[in-house]
């Protein structure tokens, strides 16, 4: 699933890492979920949503 | 700056990927191993006749030790480069659970090597009952709390690549038994032998689960 996710990190100079601490999950989850890879679990996804203060919808498009 | 807008700022690239460097890590580590069960048999071995032994004896000695140091400082290495910057609380415990996992194995195999009452038949010889009953307490005691420890603590993303694993072990196991099994009945193979069969499905689980977490 296309994402913002790397964008929305960059705007807050968070590395990967960075990331993954808030989220409270490993870098190599963050680098899954940014390259679509894996796609984040409904709880995840909400987390994602508060952390960055934007709508599901604003951060993942699942559009073809 | 909305997200909308390209981002003109440099952002580190820490989306490389991580496989290499695990596996690195995963050989470098069977190497060490490898040459910490050769130097025990070794000094054993030397034990045994009254440590009288040629030079060349002497030499390969030294050679074990320098290829057990090199590995277990390269595997060192690997695993640093796995993690790069922080990680979060529970990352930690789930990964110091694998460490724990690693070097709960390591005893294991440390103290089957001592125990071997005949070495020539690894697999398959008798065991002294104190070695024999010590794998199977560090087996059915210690691996499920550190299993359940790490189970609690990973991430949905490593969860799902160790179910990944399992599925593709799953099929594994089963074509490679009843492959085994039907080629012995026709003549073709040996007797399918467990712990060979036990070890390849372990292989193939883990090379999944690294190039799922990792890739």
């Amino acid at each position: 699933m296309n994402n913002k996710l790397k964008v929305l990190r960059a705007m807050r100079d968070w590395s990967q890492a960075d990331l993954a601490m808030h989220l409270d999950v490993s870098r190599q989850a963050v680098n899954a979920i940014e390259t679509g890879k894996h796609d984040p679990s409904l709880p995840l996804a909400f987390r994602i949503s508060r952390l960055f203060e934007l709508p599901i919808e604003e951060i993942f498009d699942d559009s073809v | 700056m909305t997200p909308s807008e390209p981002v003109d700022r440099h952002i580190e690239d820490d989306s490389r990927s991580m496989l290499w460097p695990a596996v690195r890590a995963v050989l470098f580590s069977l190497l060490a191993v490898m040459s910490l069960g050769a130097l025990v048999g070794f000094l054993a071995s030397m034990a045994e006749h009254g440590w009288k032994h040629s030079p060349t004896a002497y030499l390969a000695l030294v050679g074990i030790v320098l290829v057990l140091s090199g590995s277990a400082w390269f595997a060192f290495k690997a695993m640093r480069a796995l993690r790069p910057g922080p990680a979060s609380p529970r990352t930690v415990k789930a990964r110091n659970m694998l460490y724990i996992s690693g070097a709960l194995g390591a005893v294991v195999g440390f103290a089957l090597q001592l125990g071997e009452v005949d070495p020539d038949m690894l697999l398959e010889g008798p065991l002294s009952p104190g070695v024999a009953l010590f794998a199977i307490a560090i087996l059915l005691v210690f691996v499920p709390i550190v299993s359940w420890i790490w189970w609690r603590n990973i991430d949905e993303h490593e969860a799902q690549a160790y179910k990944d694993g399992a599925l593709v072990g799953i099929y594994a196991y089963s074509a490679i038994t009843v492959t085994w099994w039907f080629g012995w009945r026709g003549g073709f193979f040996a007797e399918p032998h467990a712990m060979i069969i036990f070890l390849i499905v372990t292989a193939i689980w883990g090379l999944v689960w690294a190039w799922r977490r990792y890739n």
